[in-house]
């Protein structure tokens, strides 16, 4: 067994993790708010440094443009505040909005649109071709909403879509067992490979 | 039937530890085979000359390092086997922990020195706003290390001026960075972006796979062994492939189990099935 007091926290806050699968109880609830509690202070001090490196030891070597954004993290505060003080922390918020939305936007048109469109267009040389063209063209009518109940080709179309929207739902469901059992098998492979060494 | 609607999930709980300690305990040794998204990572790092630079960054945290770590070590190796110089970036308060152990496991074997041939940068906050500043002006965003050494003195650092310099960027990611290096490196400045994902992101990734935009996918753990595999460094990826393998073979079975007694339950009522 290993001797190292760290793997042994980790080891029972895993069983301890664990114990909600036979039921609840108070073993379960002492690790939640252990983790809960480790997870607010470790994100406090990631905070605290980021802040100090970032903002006030620049401000302190006389780089001054920091200001800006101090201020306006301070800003963000007063939405705790009452009247029309609570009003300006709509400015850091609507900065952070126009920033997010103009990063999006650079990226999204060429990567998300544009290439995907282009990488659609291919010579059909198999049935993977024909079924990725299938599969876009039928996905896409299905969210054409204006008269899909009258033309019977789209309602035809829209059908097909659905089942290939099912199948992906379905695909992206077994890719999300697959990662779970993946964490489960990490989790035992720490237990018994490093707490307790089974595993050789 | 209703005995099968109403089984104690309990029962399942055992059954699922089972088929994933046996395994692991007792290897089976089942064939693993090679996806072709894994065999393009694979042979985008290893047609990368000695000597050029690659942006690795690790970007998931502990919730997610079954699947991810194994797939950054397996990474760091291949690079170090090649002669490949590292540059480590961190957009998740836990990649410098995680780019320093991947460091230390190998840089010894592979005389690897610090500064020279591998460099970890500091945590900067902000996620695709990091990630386009990193295009924009790479220098401008890091002058030290995550330890506050200057970079401006490190060998690694002096031939990049700029993200075009960079040969190759790969991110682990369990969230969106490897899609924010795609919209914001690969696409304006034509750097090559490859990474790893955890399985639940699989999904999201494999339309920039199949346009090219992504040089191929290291997918969960599953992908992690294949490289390992590949690689010629079998490790802890590839020993959990059994169990993950049996796993999914009693979710199957529990499905079709679970569904059987559904339909039954339901000819029995006199419903339609």
């Amino acid at each position: 067994m290993s001797k190292d007091v760290g793997v042994w926290i980790a080891a029972l806050s895993t069983l301890f993790m664990y114990s909600y699968l036979y039921k609840d109880n108070t073993l379960f609830k002492f690790g939640e708010h252990l983790f809960i509690g480790v997870a607010s202070a470790h994100h406090i001090v990631m905070g605290y440094q980021n802040i100090m490196e970032m903002g006030i030891r620049p401000l302190g070597a006389g780089r001054l443009i920091v200001v800006v954004p101090i201020a306006l993290g301070l800003m963000l505060f007063t939405r705790f505040g009452t009247g029309k003080t609570a009003l300006l922390c709509r400015i850091p918020i609507g900065f952070l909005a126009g920033l997010a939305a103009a990063l999006s936007i650079r990226g999204l048109l060429d990567a998300s649109l544009v290439q995907q469109i282009a990488s659609t267009m291919k010579p059909i040389k198999g049935i993977n071709d024909v079924l990725l063209l299938v599969g876009v063209l039928t996905t896409i009518s299905y969210f054409l909403f204006t008269n899909t109940g009258k033309n019977p080709v789209l309602k035809g179309s829209a059908n097909i879509g659905r089942m290939v929207m099912m199948i992906t739902f379905g695909a992206a469901f077994g890719n999300t067992v697959m990662a779970r059992m993946s964490l489960v098998i990490g989790r035992l492979q720490f237990l018994f490979g490093t707490w307790i060494p089974l595993i050789k | 039937m209703s005995a099968l609607e109403n089984m104690d999930r309990r029962i399942w709980y055992v059954l699922m530890v089972l088929s994933l300690f046996i395994p692991l305990i007792r290897p089976l040794g089942l064939p693993l085979s090679t996806s072709p998204e894994v065999r393009a990572f694979y042979e985008t790092v290893e047609a990368l000359p000695e000597g050029s630079v690659v942006i690795v960054s690790p970007s998931y945290t502990p919730g997610t390092e079954a699947e991810l770590w194994p797939q950054h070590v397996a990474l760091v190796q291949h690079l170090m086997r090649k002669g490949v110089k590292i540059v480590h970036v961190a957009l998740e308060v836990n990649a410098v922990m995680y780019a320093e152990h991947a460091m230390d496991l190998f840089k010894d074997e592979y005389g690897y020195v610090y500064g020279e041939d591998i460099v970890n940068m500091p945590y900067k906050a902000g996620l695709d706003v990091a990630i386009a500043s990193m295009g924009r002006d790479f220098t401008a965003l890091y002058s030290e290390d995550y330890k506050g050494a200057p970079l401006a003195q490190m060998p690694i650092m002096k031939d990049i001026k700029s993200i075009t310099d960079i040969a190759l960027v790969v991110d682990f990611m369990p969230g969106n960075t490897l899609v924010d290096f795609i919209k914001q490196i690969e696409g304006p400045y034509k750097v090559p972006v490859t990474g790893g994902v955890t399985g639940v992101c699989i999904p999201t990734l494999m339309p920039f796979v199949a346009s090219g935009q992504c040089r191929g996918l290291l997918g969960g753990m599953r992908g992690a062994a294949e490289y390992e595999m590949l690689i010629g460094a079998p490790g802890k990826a590839v020993g959990g492939m059994d169990a993950q393998s049996l796993s999914h073979l009693l979710v199957i079975v529990s499905i079709i189990i679970g569904n059987t007694g559904q339909v039954l339950s339901r000819y029995r009522k006199g419903g339609a099935v």
